[in-house]
């Protein structure tokens, strides 16, 4: 999808160049993360993708095409940018912002306002809200969507987004990071994403690429970079603990255990015999389509009769299947409680994860 | 009570200096901000260009406004013509400072996410760049049209006529009644326009904030 | 090392002696070039060292004694009006004198002709008034400018107020004090060409005069000097506020 052809970038009055004869291929809908210290090429790499930097030799392809057969203007129109200040129009509302891009290609009245309610709901931001705010009435987080939105408003294939999440606080950061991966599997853009997080970038990347110096110090997925790191920068880069990183590789639909659940108005006898038979101490309470709805506790239905529901107890915490280890281990923690259940989007239960699971999953390969 | 006897008889009089005195100074303020805002975003692109420039405005305000006058007369004559092109040479300052710094000001991530996104360098500089660097340039306009106000009471002195038509006769005449008239007339034109004016201010930085 | 440093010094001291020098001899040669090559027999006349100078001096002295006089008094008003007691009035005295600054500088020459008549004296008044705004101006807004935690640290250190007054706020509200004092005094400079309109002399007289018998070369000599006048008063105190 992008193709990178020995592309040399040297600004002049400097004596290395920024980015070094590279060479690299982005597949289509792949997330590639750009990972390495500042001034190491990564964002000057990135530019020169929407020509925002024009490169001193080599070729940029996209789908084939030569970028420089396009004008900047109009190839820009055509690729989603995000960067980390997130640069919206202090002067417009949130609805201008998103259509710059449409208006741009002038689409007419009817088709940008449809567009803008739909990215809006995409982003779960209320358009009757929101539309029209400006964005100093916005926390950072919401501001950050409405960059994502305002960069998917023409649907372009590619996406460039530099250091997007890296001005927010920790928790926010992270539930934007969970959200923006939710949204990638519905719209499958091809994404170049600049950081210097390798946090971010292994739990974020299909592909990661360590640039250093303006070259490529190794490329592969998170799983190869972090069991096999190059050399000793990439080591440096990866930190201590690869096992504790490795918690943001695997997500929880992938370890986690079918569980035994009964319906809210099964009979205690049989909800009884099923936790005695299995060896549990609570079980889940689930309504219609499997919708978790709370638990119950073995030692609340000693010598009792009646329904499971009559003795529910309010499920505290549950954790996404597609969220990684280290969500569901934060959030076992924060409760302190040694397993979690785990559900899917529309709150199904699906399965539970013990924290002995998770020892295992991250120490396998170490 | 004398002197209000005096403004009322000379009503006329003196409202026909008011109304010239007023569109003197708004013909010259019209063209200055033209040109003041047009060589305040040319020199953005170009540093240089940008320090010459806001030198020379500023050596251009250190000649007394008196003299700038008394220099155009020889090539222009007397009259408006000399008066209204020394204001706009002498305001030039506050306006193509302020456009610059407005937009130099502007932060940089804005115009990036504008370029990323494809918009053209005209479409960059007339719906992002100025309509930020707005409240600055009023605040520009505001300092200029009050000098503009001033300016124009001393060009009576090149017969552009105006409100010092009314200070310079009584000075001449030491009619105290004429020059405490012609005084007030001009500081309240002075102080009207520039509460008018921040009062724009005050709405386009709202409208930012 | 060391010597890096003295030729780092030595070059602005260079130059600082320099733009002055080089100010005023382009001011000496052009009132030599009218003098000695004047355009005809009217400017011959008019025009002589002895008569330049008088103006010349006449223009320091009207800008001196009423820019000197606005310093003493606006400084000591604007400490005096951000003392905590009278927090207040400080704000409506910024509104007033940022009304009073609107007020165009013929406006105020003439209103003081009409209580002191005309000569010497009201030009010195309207101009002390006319200085004192931005001065005053500006030291209010360089004192309540000073951050408020500064202050806090200062006070919570135990100084007492005086000792905060001239280790903390007159420190660092400094240069806004001295932009101030600037921009009166270049302001002044071109202003005080007006007074000759009532009489009190200075370089405004030759470009009156210049005009009113029609020769641009005196014109001009009035405006030059009071231009190069203005620029080498500026220069000089942005050197003083370095020192």
């Amino acid at each position: 999808m992008i193709k990178f052809e020995n592309v040399t970038k040297k600004y002049p009055n400097t004596k290395n160049s920024a980015v070094n004869n590279l060479n690299l291929e982005i597949n289509e809908g792949e997330i590639c993360m750009l990972v390495g210290p500042s001034g190491c090429g990564k964002t000057t790499t990135m530019k020169m993708v929407n020509r925002l930097i024009e490169p001193t030799s080599g070729n940029i392809y996209i789908d084939g095409e030569n970028i420089m057969a396009h004008n900047p203007v109009d190839l820009r129109r055509n690729i989603g940018y995000v960067i980390q200040n997130i640069g919206l129009f202090p002067h417009m509302t949130i609805a201008e912002n998103i259509a710059t891009v449409p208006k741009e290609k002038k689409w007419d009245k009817e088709r940008i306002d449809k567009r803008v309610d739909e990215l809006l709901e995409l982003m779960e931001l209320n358009p009757e809200v929101y539309r029209n705010r400006r964005p100093s009435d916005l926390s950072g987080g919401q501001r950050q969507r409405v960059g994502v939105a305002r960069a998917l408003a023409a649907d372009p294939p590619v996406m460039l987004m530099d250091e997007p999440f890296g001005a927010l606080d920790p928790i926010t950061r992270s539930k934007l990071q969970n959200e923006f991966l939710r949204l990638q599997e519905k719209i499958r853009k091809t994404i170049i994403f600049v950081t210097h997080d390798i946090d971010e970038a292994i739990k974020m990347g299909d592909k990661i690429v360590v640039v250093k110096n303006g070259k490529i110090v190794q490329q592969g997925t998170p799983d190869d970079i972090l069991s096999n790191p190059a050399d000793e920068f990439v080591e440096n880069l990866i930190g201590g603990n690869r096992s504790i990183k490795r918690l943001n590789l695997v997500t929880c639909s992938e370890i986690m255990h079918d569980t035994f659940s009964v319906k809210m108005d099964t009979p205690l006898d049989a909800a009884r015999t099923i936790m005695l038979e299995n060896g549990l101490k609570t079980i889940a309470l689930t309504g219609q389509n499997n919708k978790l709805i709370g638990y119950a506790e073995l030692k609340d239905m000693e010598g009792k009769t009646g329904m499971s529901g009559d003795y529910k107890k309010e499920m505290e915490v549950t954790v996404d299947e597609r969220m990684s280890l280290n969500d569901a281990l934060s959030e076992m923690l924060r409760i302190g409680q040694r397993y979690i259940y785990v559900a899917d989007e529309r709150d199904n239960l699906r399965g539970w994860i013990g924290i002995n699971d998770i020892l295992n999953a991250v120490s396998i390969n170490d | 009570m004398d002197i209000f006897n005096f403004f009322i008889n000379r009503i006329e009089t003196i409202m026909k200096l008011t109304s010239q005195h007023f569109f003197m100074v708004l013909t010259a303020m019209i063209i200055s901000i033209v040109i003041g805002v047009i060589v305040g975003i040319l020199i953005t692109y170009n540093e240089k260009a940008a320090e010459v420039v806001l030198h020379i405005t500023k050596i251009l305000m250190t000649i007394p406004s008196l003299a700038l006058f008394a220099i155009l007369i020889p090539i222009f004559r007397i009259g408006a013509t000399p008066a209204i092109i020394g204001i706009v040479l002498y305001t030039q300052l506050p306006i193509v400072r302020n456009v610059y710094t407005g937009i130099k000001n502007i932060n940089p991530s804005i115009i990036e996410a504008a370029r990323g996104m494809g918009m053209s360098r005209f479409k960059i500089t007339f719906k992002i760049k100025l309509p930020l660097a707005l409240p600055v340039l009023i605040a520009g306009i505001r300092t200029a049209v009050v000098m503009g106000v001033g300016m124009g009471a001393i060009a009576s002195y090149v017969g552009a006529g105006g409100l010092g038509d009314y200070v310079f006769q009584g000075i001449q005449r030491t009619n105290d009644k004429m020059i405490i008239i012609g005084a007030l007339m001009i500081s309240l034109m002075a102080i009207l326009v520039d509460r008018l004016l921040s009062l724009v201010q005050k709405r386009a930085e709202k409208k930012l904030s | 090392m060391t010597d890096s440093g003295n030729v780092k010094k030595r070059k602005p001291v260079i130059k600082a002696v320099l733009i002055p020098l080089v100010l005023i001899f382009i001011g000496l040669s052009y009132t030599f070039y009218v003098i000695n090559y004047p355009q005809d027999k009217i400017v011959a006349d008019f025009v002589s060292y002895s008569k330049v100078f008088s103006l010349l001096k006449q223009h320091i002295v009207l800008v001196l004694v009423s820019a000197t006089a606005a310093v003493l008094v606006s400084v000591p008003l604007g400490i005096f009006l951000t003392r905590p007691k009278f927090k207040g009035l400080a704000n409506i005295f910024i509104s007033i004198v940022n009304m009073g600054q609107t007020i165009p500088s013929l406006a105020i020459l003439a209103l003081f002709v009409s209580v002191l008549g005309i000569g010497f004296k009201s030009a010195v008044f309207a101009l002390w008034i006319y200085s004192l705004l931005p001065i005053l101006n500006n030291t209010l807004v360089g004192i309540t400018g000073v951050d408020r935690y500064v202050m806090e640290a200062a006070t919570g250190m135990g100084m007492n107020p005086v000792r905060i007054l001239t280790k903390i706020e007159l420190p660092i509200a400094f240069p806004v004090i001295m932009a101030g004092i600037r921009t009166a005094a270049t302001v002044n400079i071109g202003t005080a060409t007006l007074a000759a309109f009532i009489g009190a002399g200075g370089l405004g007289d030759l470009i009156i005069a210049g005009n009113n018998i029609n020769r641009w070369q005196i014109v001009i000599l009035g405006a030059l000097l009071s231009a190069l006048l203005a620029i080498l008063a500026d220069y000089l105190m942005a050197l003083f506020e370095k020192a």
